[in-house]
């Protein structure tokens, strides 16, 4: 696969020179491919933020640089915008940025921005709002009386609708319920499967990350501690366990019981990949089960 | 791109300034303006430059921060400076250009000026700078509270002052987040022409204007549970007490203006 963004010793400090000065980002350098569903996750003020701004033009990195598409996105101003087509970044608490009159019209900002004809902008806003799950109904109506739930769907949209390579988004299920949540997971999940487009997803929650991501970043204090498959990073749960963010809870217990010496695999990370396990043994009547 | 504005923020310390009553300090300050503007000569103006130097040495405030509020009003001075360099006319011709002349006396004016508004930036920013939001409206509202007589809502008022100052930081990192996140979406906030920079405006003050008064309404709610009904019956945590570090700042104030005044009367250096 193609790499669709690079990162080179990418560093970035708040406040430079003054006593407030704090190191963000500390010499990241990784490559996401085309097609990867990557879980950045990390504690709050670790740098996720600040990371993703990097990528898509949004914050200068203080030292080292991105490619994306294999061009450096600092070397010229058009170029920086062109960047924030390609790579879609749909900030924490999107739902704040909605402005325009009807729900349509705020969807096709970011495609008007990008200067598509009208047709085209048009198949953009309803293709984006048919995968967020926003109703051929609500497109006429104000952003500003929907759900919350509703209003972040639409946000998203809004970033979705530029048809961006790489999709990132900050926090998309933050301050939802756990129905909401797991509906905008869910429709981030189809958009890959239809589209096959890169994906990343920041979160700080384990469960989240691990029953969607194929690959896991994880950050603390700014440096990136592991960048790898998911199953690989959480085989290290004990590392995770001191930078303060473990493993999911159904892992946990697994390896729980593995120490009691129940004969189960150590490696299950999702509740789905917890029921089959269980199923089988249960099926199989093995002697612990 | 909204980190450098500072005007208007506390910044901790331990100074004598810092310690020093809010009302003492509201006084003083409003007691260096009229100073700064009864000073008439290069004498005067030099001993207020010397104590606003002093002052500004003795509270610990870093020069970047200063700078910052003084940067911001410096397009401001240079125009009127120059406005006085080409219109204020004196004997003393320097040079002479088509329809332009400028004197010496001209130039003088225009620095005598430009010192005045800069000492006075310096001096109200040492005062933001040296005392906490809450403390300087709790100053204004004793100071002004003889006004609750003729049924003026001085608490309100003040009140009001409080949450204002609160919020500017919150709103600016807000405004921050929203122009990313509309740069994000492909904004051009910065090229194109006048008419296009404006309308490019929209995306973010609308949803500046719903979160502020989302915001407004949150903190309403906040206050009333916590049954806040205005200043009637309103006992104070802390309790404003007048110390030495005040009697010597209106000694010090009373010298100052007595000497400005005098000065005023020397014949030399009189611009």
């Amino acid at each position: 696969m193609r790499n669709i963004i690079e990162a080179k010793n990418l560093s970035f400090t708040y406040s430079a020179n003054t006593p407030f000065e704090k190191a963000a980002v500390k010499n990241a350098s990784f490559c996401i491919a085309e097609g990867d569903y990557i879980g950045v996750i990390g504690h709050t003020g670790s740098g996720k933020s600040t990371l993703i701004q990097m990528l898509n033009g949004l914050l200068m990195p203080s030292a080292g640089e991105v490619l994306v598409g294999g061009r450096p996105v600092w070397e010229k101003k058009k170029c920086r915008r062109d960047v924030r087509f390609t790579v879609g970044l749909c900030f924490q608490y999107p739902e704040y940025q909605l402005f325009e009159e009807t729900v349509y019209a705020d969807i096709a900002y970011g495609p008007r921005n990008k200067g598509l004809p009208e047709e085209e902008i048009d198949r953009c806003v309803r293709e984006a709002a048919r995968l967020c799950g926003v109703g051929d109904e609500l497109l006429q109506r104000s952003p500003f009386e929907l759900s919350g739930g509703q209003k972040r769907r639409v946000a998203i949209a809004g970033v979705m609708a530029m048809e961006p390579e790489v999709l990132i988004l900050d926090e998309p299920t933050a301050g939802l319920d756990p129905r909401g949540r797991d509906e905008i997971l869910a429709r981030i999940r189809e958009y890959r499967q239809e589209k096959g487009k890169t994906i990343v997803l920041v979160s700080h929650s384990m469960e989240d990350i691990s029953a969607n991501a194929q690959k896991i970043m994880v950050l603390s204090r700014g440096e990136i501690r592991f960048f790898d498959e998911t199953k690989r990073v959480f085989e290290h749960a004990r590392e995770l366990e001191e930078i303060g963010l473990g493993v999911p809870s159904v892992t946990r217990i697994f390896q729980m019981l593995r120490a009691r010496g129940v004969d189960v695999p150590g490696n299950v990370y999702t509740l789905s990949d917890a029921t089959r396990v269980l199923a089988e043994r249960l099926k199989g009547g093995g002697r612990d089960a | 791109m909204l980190n450098g504005f500072s005007f208007g923020q506390y910044f901790p310390g331990e100074s004598a300034l810092h310690r020093m009553d809010a009302r003492v300090k509201l006084l003083l300050t409003i007691g260096m303006i009229v100073a700064l503007f009864v000073a008439g000569g290069a004498v005067p103006m030099a001993l207020l430059v010397a104590l606003t130097l002093l002052l500004f040495i003795g509270s610990h405030i870093p020069l970047t921060v200063l700078w910052r509020s003084v940067r911001g009003i410096l397009p401001l001075v240079i125009f009127m400076s120059l406005l006085n360099i080409f219109y204020i006319k004196g004997p003393t011709v320097l040079a002479q250009f088509w329809i332009f002349t400028i004197t010496l006396e001209g130039v003088w004016r225009a620095i005598f000026l430009a010192v005045r508004i800069i000492l006075l930036i310096v001096v109200t920013s040492l005062l933001t700078y040296t005392t906490s939001p809450i403390d300087l409206t709790d100053g204004l509202e004793r100071l002004l509270s003889p006004l609750k007589k003729i049924h003026l809502p001085v608490h309100d008022l003040a009140m009001i002052m409080t949450i204002a100052l609160r919020f500017i930081p919150t709103l600016i990192e807000e405004t921050d987040k929203i122009m990313s996140a509309q740069k994000a979406r492909g904004a051009d906030i910065d090229s194109g022409s006048l008419v296009r920079r404006v309308r490019a405006t929209i995306p973010i003050l609308v949803p500046l204007f719903v979160s502020a008064v989302r915001r407004a309404t949150d903190l309403a709610v906040a206050m009333d549970c916590r049954c806040y009904h205005g200043g009637e019956g309103r006992t104070r945590l802390k309790q404003m007490k007048l110390h030495r570090v005040d009697l010597f700042g209106v000694l010090g104030y009373a010298c100052i203006l007595a000497a400005v005044i005098g000065l005023n009367f020397l014949p030399f250096g009189v611009v």
